[in-house]
């Protein structure tokens, strides 16, 4: 079915992309509220300390300093988390990591609120502290949460892993490490807020989940949830750190007291120190094939630090479970995934879920695999590549779109050149070159749960239509992308469509933006929406052109007759029309994707209900002197079922590989040390390679035409890809990332390449 | 975030600005391009009450070729190390270590003075002043004196400025046909970086014999301040320069530093990187020679 579209697969002009160049939108900092309080957040100077005491007289007294809260002061549940609600807005009666807000102040202005934080005395009383999450597992650590150090564990048990490994010809073993990483999206968490005359706190913020934020904050003030708006500020990127309720809480407990207008500006520090990060994953994996290259078993193991809080960890947790063998059938797997709190700071969400860390780890796995039969590494990838009809380790059968064949076989002919000619092209004595395969799969949206989105969408007497959505458009496109849903099963001008989103007050939920999910979950919600509009104008033009419904199609602004397109009516004449006679045109649309839970103990079931898949092939070279790398080209071949803007998944894949690579060689985030983005490197333009993204298309059926996701797909596969290069440019493999000038220069110490 | 009040003066002449630190002492902070200052009281690290911006000084920022030296003016802008034909005639290697400052905008703005006043340990123009042998002129109400640059840097932040003193100008000999000198960097990513380690050499050789007649060798952040690595210059003075020569200077520059650990790099690594960049300054010195 190759139809041709008219907006869907074209790369229109971005939604609001010319009032971004020109610096009209509003981010949260600039919205000027008259007369608004300054708030700012004291935060914990201690790992894991209990407070004895918390005096705020002094500060209380300075002059412009209007309040101070404390956890006293919350009206309603002070714990907050969209998974397990374990975060206190503010503390109670101890801090759990460095960054922990321990009292708010509300000051007239900058000055006096930074003067209040200085004069807020707090009394600490140290505890134990654990920062080893296999440490904190043990029977003597501290405990964390009254509950336990553990959060939680997923098993997924399938086939028989001793038979597996008996008749494996080839088994390795290894364990990897990855880092804490901060997202440093471009804008500081930020928010600002009133109370209108309804009585209703307003609050207009950085987000990327506004039904939820409102959820949480009406929760923490034990307000309806009507009483709290939470509309999207302009956002500056999230990479899902602005999933956790980060500025919300503290503008919505300082309305509820104060009811004036107050802002909450994060600085970069206070970004970097007290939101999440992504966590860092211990996995030791033991892999066997047969001597024909077929996986015959795996067994896993994972530690996933979730620092002080859960966020999203769960999720993480069973992700990289799901994920830690990459795109592969296998028939005997036993792996073990375990969330663990310690006092490192907490993390969330943040691109990929957990499916970053176990693509480093099983991409390592396959390659060494391969290098022990002998055999290529895109060879072993294809032999045990996912196809139609295969089942994945949780059991479930994978029917269609199942396009990671397709991807290696983009990738070929660049992988086939780089090997004949690149990789053996002269270089100084001093430079080693290689190059590497990162494969993956990425299940789109939240796993084995329900995860719903809706639409609406309304044609007023004009015939012009406008979208009310819930979803946050955080820079990625999602805006962009629904309107040309929209517009193709309309049959309207993309130019002409409004569009209200996040916008609790006006708009439905569409969930939150993560998971890759908004293409594929509120794309289909607007399609439910649009097609349901579409009956109604086909039903009024069927009267109107005496011709059977079912015969007439929407089409540049018309109801046509299919078969004889100058047979129409406009939808502006229909909309007069039903105007006349009180129909209302809307559509309401609701998408949940099919899955099912998985299994407590074995781990079956079928989480997701399609699945990206992706390769990519990274070309470097190291100064085996220094440990220095350039990485030169990396070439992504992504199944996104179909590129409803190739552009915007052109613009993914290119900042997945920026973001991939700063996660496979510099990123590592030390609290206390990396303090800001001086010290917290992430790449530059200069150490950018050429990135050549090749988009493929192995329809999703149950997609809005075809679509699936590629937002955190987008950076999954570099770090393999980058590992796997150094391990050939090198002749030793780095276990722990980021593979920093020390770690390679190490490696290449052991290999012996350091001829200085 | 805001920055903190202070009380701003743009004197016009080298005179009225000494006049203006004399008079108010350590509470006024000179301002040149402000790249280190400004983000130092946005910290609050430095607060000053009085900002002496040194902008209207027409005199501080030319560079000049003279006779027997080169005179730099302390205004002169990161970016005109770059362009100038001067600099890039005879002093390649001081240009290398501009191309490698932060990035065109901060260089744009970023000075001369400022890099060297600044005292970083990690600056990226300090080791090739050193192996050129640059000279300071420091200017007050009493005149101006000249300092060598080694003896210049006390610690991170700290040197031999007085607070009525305004460094002015920076002269360097014009070096000789027969040298050469090299400076490189090494940073996690390529640009925007505070380095791990950097160094330069300069070398200069007998024109008869082709033996090294002069050498100086810089190295930064290995040590609280730039330093020169007197064990290498020792192992190269009067040596006919070789591969296995520079290898050995670069064993001997280990010795030379005392560097520390933190999360940028470990000491064990920036001292093994001494030796690897030593070697290959002294080899781009050299091949400046041969060209
Ligand atoms: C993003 C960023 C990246 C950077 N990257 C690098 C880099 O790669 N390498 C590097 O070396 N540095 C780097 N820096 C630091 C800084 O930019 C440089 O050191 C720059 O050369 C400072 O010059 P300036 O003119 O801006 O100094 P200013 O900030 O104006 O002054 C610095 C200090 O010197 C004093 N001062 C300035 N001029 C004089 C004078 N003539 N007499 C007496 N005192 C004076 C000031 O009072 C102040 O204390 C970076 C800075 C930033 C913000």
């Amino acid at each position: 079915m190759n139809l041709v579209y008219q907006t869907v697969g074209q790369s229109i002009d971005k939604k609001d992309g010319r009032q971004r160049l020109r610096g009209e939108p509003l981010f949260s900092a600039d919205l000027e509220l008259e007369n608004a309080l300054v708030l700012k957040v004291l935060r914990s100077s201690k790992a894991h300390a209990e407070i004895e005491s918390i005096d705020s007289d002094a500060a209380s007294a300075l002059p412009g300093v209007v309040q101070i809260f404390t956890a006293r002061d919350i009206p309603g549940r002070n714990l907050m988390g969209i998974i397990n609600k374990d975060q206190p807005l503010l503390v109670v009666d101890k801090v759990r990591s460095l960054g922990d807000a321990v009292a708010l102040v509300a000051a007239e202005s900058e000055t006096a609120a930074n003067a209040a934080l200085q004069a807020i005395r707090v009394d600490y009383r140290d505890l134990p502290a654990v920062f080893d999450p296999q440490q904190a597992l043990t029977e003597e650590a501290p405990l964390i949460h009254a509950e336990g150090n553990l959060l939680c564990r997923r098993d997924i048990i399938r086939g028989d892993i001793h038979a597996g490994f008996a008749a494996a010809a080839v088994i390795v073993e290894q364990t990897y490490q990855t880092s804490f990483v901060e997202h440093a999206f471009l804008e500081p968490d930020a928010g600002a807020g009133y109370v209108d005359s309804d009585g209703v706190l307003v609050i207009h913020a950085s987000t990327q989940n506004p039904h939820y934020d409102r959820s949480e904050v009406s929760g923490v003030l034990r307000l309806p949830k009507e009483r709290v708006r939470i509309i999207q500020a302009a956002t500056g990127g999230g990479f899902g750190s602005k999933l956790d309720v980060n500025c919300q809480g503290f503008i919505g407990l300082a309305l509820y007291h104060l009811q004036r207008p107050v802002r909450l500006v994060y600085t970069r520090e206070e970004s970097f120190l007290a939101t999440a990060k992504r966590h860092p994953l211990t996995i030791t994996m033991k892999s066997g094939v047969d001597s024909t290259g077929k996986l015959t078993a795996a067994k896993v193991r994972i530690l996933c630090d979730t620092g002080a809080y859960g966020s999203y960890g769960i999720a993480v947790v069973s992700r990289a479970a799901v994920h830690a063998l990459g795109p592969y059938a296998l028939d005997n797997v036993a792996i073990e995934s375990l969330g663990v709190y310690t006092n490192n700071p907490y993390c969330g969400a943040m691109r990929g879920f957990g499916a970053p860390q176990a693509a480093f780890a099983s991409e390592s796995q396959m390659d060494l695999l391969a290098a022990e039969l002998g055999m290529d590494p895109l060879k072993i990838r294809k032999i045990n590549a996912l196809r139609p009809g295969s089942v994945t380790v949780t059991g479930q059968k994978l029917e269609a779109s199942v396009g990671y064949l397709e991807c290696l076989e983009a990738i070929e002919p660049y992988y086939q050149a780089a090997k004949a000619e690149w990789l053996p092209a002269q270089v100084p004595e001093y430079r080693r070159r290689g190059i590497g395969l990162g494969g993956m799969f990425y299940g789109i949206g939240n796993t084995g749960t329900k995860n719903p989105s809706t639409a609406r969408v309304v044609m007023d007497q004009t015939g012009q239509a406008t979208l009310y959505t819930g979803c946050a458009d955080i820079g990625q496109g999602s805006s962009t992308v629904l309107i040309q849903i929209l517009a193709e099963t309309l049959g309207l001008e993309y130019e002409n469509i409004q569009m209200v989103a996040a916008d609790t007050g006006r708009t439905t939920s569409a969930g939150a933006t993560s998971a890759s999910r908004q293409t594929y979950i509120s794309g289909n919600a607007v399609l439910d929406a649009s097609k349901k509009l579409a009956a109604i104008l086909c039903s009024l033009g069927a009267r109107q052109l005496k011709t059977a419904a079912s015969d007439l199609v929407l089409r540049k602004g018309q109801v046509q007759d299919r078969r004889d397109p100058s047979r129409g009516i406009s939808l502006a004449e229909l909309a007069a029309l039903a105007r006349k006679q009180g129909i209302e045109l809307f559509g309401e649309g609701r998408f949940d994707p099919v899955t099912t839970s998985l299994d407590p103990e074995t781990g079956q079931g079928d989480p997701y209900a399609t699945y990206a898949f992706a390769c990519q092939l990274a070309l470097l070279s190291v100064d085996v002197l220094t440990g220095e790398v350039r990485v030169d080209k990396v070439v992504a071949a992504h199944d996104v079922g179909r590129a409803v803007h190739p552009e915007n998944v052109k613009g993914q894949i290119c900042g997945g590989v920026a973001m991939g690579l700063g996660f496979a060689l510099m990123e590592a985030f030390e609290p206390g040390k990396t303090e800001s983005l001086k010290d917290y490197h992430i790449p530059t333009c200069s150490d950018m390679p050429e990135v050549i993204p090749l988009i493929v298309e192995s329809e999703e059926p149950s997609g809005p035409y075809g679509a699936k996701g590629v937002g955190e797909p987008a950076l999954i596969p570099t770090a393999p890809a980058i590992a796997n290069g150094l391990a050939l440019a090198l002749g030793e493999r780095i276990t722990t990332l980021p593979a920093n000038l020390e770690r390679v220069l190490e490696a290449g110490l052991k290999a012996g390449l350091f001829g200085a | 975030m805001l920055l903190p009040k202070f009380e701003y003066d743009e004197p016009r002449s080298i005179e009225e600005a000494c006049e203006t630190l004399r008079t108010f002492g350590e509470t006024v902070k000179p301002l040149a391009g402000g790249t280190d200052l400004m983000v130092n009281m946005k910290k609050g690290v430095v607060r000053p009450s009085r900002v002496l911006s040194l902008k209207k000084l027409k005199t501080c920022n030319r560079i000049e070729k003279l006779d027997a030296t080169i005179r730099i003016g302390a205004c002169t802008l990161v970016a005109e190390l770059i362009q100038n034909q001067v600099i890039a005639d005879t002093l390649p290697a001081l240009q290398a270590g501009a191309k490698a400052l932060g990035s065109p905008l901060i260089r744009n703005l970023a000075t001369i003075g400022g890099n060297i006043c600044s005292a970083r340990p990690a600056a990226d123009l300090p080791p090739a002043l050193l192996v050129y042998g640059a000279r300071v002129v420091l200017h007050s109400q009493q005149g101006p004196r000249t300092v060598l640059l080694k003896d210049f840097f006390k610690g991170p932040g700290q040197t031999v400025l007085r607070g009525d003193e305004l460094l002015t100008a920076i002269e360097l000999d014009r070096p000789p046909a027969n040298s050469g000198a090299g400076y490189l960097n090494l940073g996690i990513r390529k640009v925007q970086d505070i380095d791990i380690i950097n160094g330069a050499a300069y070398l200069a050789l007998n024109p008869r014999d082709g033996t090294i007649e002069k050498v100086r060798v810089a190295l930064g952040a290995v040590a609280p301040t730039p330093i020169r690595a007197s064990l290498a210059e020792q192992a190269l003075q009067g040596q006919k320069p070789s591969q296995d020569l520079f290898v050995q200077a670069g064993q001997a520059a280990q010795q030379d530093c005392t560097p520390i650990t933190d999360f940028r790099g470990g000491a064990a690594y920036r001292k093994a990187m001494t030796s690897v960049l030593v070697r290959r300054v002294l080899e781009t010195a050299l091949k400046q020679i041969e060209k």
